[in-house]
């Protein structure tokens, strides 16, 4: 018996931006599939400039644009069972309608095609292409507000990784002993990773409603969002914030760099935190050891006891910053004569996930 | 390498960054207004200005000529007076030295020429010695015993101790241990001691990196490095994909490096207005040196000494500043080797 391809009637068929949402919600009620969602931000107000463009293995090609919507097809080759093989996948970008310089990648392809070909297209770009990330707190709040919203009688986590921050007497550990998510609470899965000292990196949970599973969608630190179903609440649920987060930072990230004012000044930014983080000194060790973490970087030590003061380079691009913790709440970034968007989300990234993670916000000295 | 070398030279920039940090921690007592919680913009603070002694002063006590002061620290207030301060974070451990220290600022204590208000002179202005406090005690024994024979002053003269804290909330504190400034708010705060929050100014201290005073030379290397080098190879298209051992040419002359540092790191933006008589700061023969010691490190080469131009290799280092305290490490020891082989001759 020949099934009918609705994808292959998806991709044949023209798309426009406003219904976008709901033709990939009718391939995703008649097929068993998934839609990925990708919020990144950019330089540039268009996506055109992906057209022909290739990283590695990957080569995408601009196939249909209108207004604020773009799509694409993505061939890639990759080795399996030590043969060369190559596969072509579809997917769209879309502008955000508010912030012009924040964009959503949607795939409907299989996992293969957002593991093997998108992701590592799009992070390739770095740091044209922005990928953000959502703190802990705040994942937990998006996922309370979808509940909420959509008045769901439960959500069930089946699935979770999350990353431990260096803590006494351990290493780093990224592996979890066993927990058994789906006996766990909302409240009770964020309580025990962030008194671990840790983060999500990536969350799975069924949506209830009336004892049957209406979608299971899973959310990362990074602000992907896959769905099964709900895709519409899923998108302004999630990824709708997480355009506005990226949208912010950049915002805040911007003309951050003393040579972008003319008298050259400095315009400090603070990650505060809601306790008192550095009331012991051996917390001052800490913060080096993770900032030292910090890859394709130079980190040096200017001081490191009673208070912190290090200098940071950025290898990507020669940012430069120094940091200084001088009280118990606060640590001080500075950055120099060049800091590009990219390097300080790259610098407050790392310090959220090898660190702590604190509340972001432009500094003000004394008669400021 | 015995490890003292690498930390001898940290604690030196240690001292260094003090220095920068008490200066500027002074020079604020005058430019911060309370009240109004801003800085004033009819206070004029200089660093390192050239100013020229009287007649009487134009020749020292060994009998030279001395063409120019040029005092760590200097405020001129809207009423044409002033205050000229030198910064002591460390003292030579043997007294007699310090009569060098006081001849400095008893000099200062002259109808300089050279401030920076409209007839070039102040009607009045007050000396200062801004010491640490390990050293403030034994200092101010020292004034007292040798005021009024060998240490003279006609203008007020005071010495102020600073410290910086060691608890959790970082402070520099300043207190009066001898004399009193002219300036009646200013007296006052410092003769009860003064804790300035280092918060309060962080911004001060990541663009104020040097002062007249030469840097130690590892420290120097790395703002070269950081700051000047690596901005010109980042231009480089190949810079991004520069892997560990790789290295990027990257040409710059002794006056770029003098240019760059002096504009965007030193009390530079203090003197926008009153350049005049203010060196250029770092000075051309400390970049000199640490050109030649990045070229006896195997990272540079010259071009042309004469013309002040090298070719550096830039490379990726972990930390540039421990890679520069390590290479002149092997200079501090190698130094204290050849003492002990003297000594022992």
């Amino acid at each position: 018996m020949k099934t009918f391809d609705f994808l292959d009637a998806f991709y044949r068929a023209k798309h426009d931006e406003d219904e976008l949402l709901d033709d990939l919600s009718g391939v995703l009620s008649a097929e068993s599939a998934s839609v990925c969602l990708i919020p990144f931000g950019c330089e540039a107000e268009s996506v055109e400039w992906l057209d022909d463009r290739a990283k590695g293995k990957r080569h995408a090609i601009l196939i249909n644009r209108q207004r604020r919507l773009s799509e694409f097809r993505l061939d890639y080759a990759f080795k399996q069972a030590g043969e060369e093989r190559s596969k072509s996948g579809r997917f769209f970008v879309l502008r955000d309608p508010e912030y012009p310089k924040v964009f959503v990648a949607l795939t409907v392809e299989p996992n293969e095609f957002f593991s093997r070909a998108l992701m590592p297209f799009l992070a390739g770009f770095y740091p044209q292409v922005l990928l953000t990330f959502i703190t802990h707190k705040r994942l937990k709040q998006l996922i309370e507000e979808f509940k909420a919203g959509g008045d769901y009688q439960g959500l069930i986590i089946t699935k979770a990784s999350q990353r431990l921050r260096w803590q006494e007497g351990s290493h780093l550990v990224h592996a979890m002993p066993v927990v058994s998510w789906p006996q766990m609470s909302l409240d009770q899965a964020f309580d025990w990773v962030h008194q671990n000292n840790g983060w999500f990196q990536s969350i799975q949970f069924e949506v209830k409603d009336s004892d049957r599973i209406v979608a299971t969608i899973s959310v990362t630190r990074q602000g992907i969002v896959k769905a099964n179903g709900l895709l519409h609440r899923a998108y302004k649920g999630f990824t709708l914030p997480v355009c506005k987060t990226i949208h912010e930072n950049v915002t805040l990230f911007s003309r951050r760099a003393r040579l972008a004012h003319p008298d050259l000044s400095s315009s400090p930014l603070v990650v505060e935190f809601d306790t008192n983080q550095f009331s012991e000194v051996e917390e001052n060790n800490r913060l080096v050891q993770a900032m030292r973490k910090l890859r394709t970087a130079s980190v040096s030590v200017l001081h490191g006891n009673p208070y912190v003061h290090l200098s940071i380079l950025d290898y990507h691009d020669g940012s430069t910053f120094d940091l200084w913790v001088l009280d118990e709440r606060r640590i001080i970034l500075v950055p120099q004569l060049k800091a590009s968007v990219a390097a300080i989300k790259r610098l407050i990234n790392h310090i959220f996930d090898d660190y702590a993670e604190g509340s972001l916000s432009s500094y003000r000295g004394v008669g400021e | 390498m015995n490890g003292n070398g690498k930390q001898r030279i940290l604690d030196e920039i240690d001292n260094y960054q003090d220095s920068v940090f008490a200066i500027i921690g002074f020079i604020n007592f005058y430019r911060f207004d309370d009240a109004a919680g801003e800085m004033r913009s009819d206070v004029v603070a200089f660093q390192g200005r050239k100013l020229t002694p009287s007649s009487e002063k134009a020749v020292n006590s060994d009998g030279n000529a001395v063409k120019y002061l040029t005092p760590d620290l200097g405020v001129l207030l809207p009423t044409n007076s002033g205050v000229l301060g030198e910064v002591k974070r460390s003292f030579p451990s043997e007294e007699q030295y310090w009569f060098d220290d006081f001849g400095q600022l008893m000099a200062y204590d002259d109808d300089l020429l050279g401030w920076p208000s409209a007839t070039g002179t102040v009607a009045s202005h007050d000396v200062a010695l801004i010491v640490h406090q390990a050293r403030g005690k034994a200092v101010c024994r020292f004034y007292d015993k040798h005021h009024g024979n060998k240490i003279q002053f006609q203008r007020p003269f005071c010495i102020v101790e600073f410290n910086r804290s060691n608890e959790r909330q970082a402070y520099f504190f300043f207190r009066t241990a001898v004399g009193h400034l002219t300036d009646v708010s200013v007296n006052a705060k410092l003769e009860n001691g003064v804790q300035v929050p280092m918060w309060a100014l962080t911004r001060a201290y990541s663009e104020i990196k040097i002062y007249d005073n030469e840097p130690p030379l590892a420290y120097l290397l790395y703002l070269i490095w950081e700051h000047v080098i690596n901005a010109k190879a980042s231009e480089n298209p190949k810079y991004a994909g520069l892997r560990k051992r790789q290295r990027l040419g990257v040409e710059l002359s002794v006056d770029e490096v003098v240019v760059e540092l002096h504009e965007k790191f030193s009390f530079h933006q203090l003197h926008k207005q009153t350049s005049d008589r203010q060196p250029k700061i770092p000075n051309q023969e400390w970049v000199k040196r640490a050109f030649d010691r990045l070229v006896k490190a195997g990272e540079a080469e010259w071009v042309d000494r004469a013309e002040g131009r090298l070719k550096a290799q830039f490379s990726r280092h972990d930390d540039v500043l421990a890679h520069f305290v390590e290479i002149c490490a092997v200079d501090e020891d190698l130094a204290g080797q050849l003492n002990l082989f003297e000594e022992n001759r």
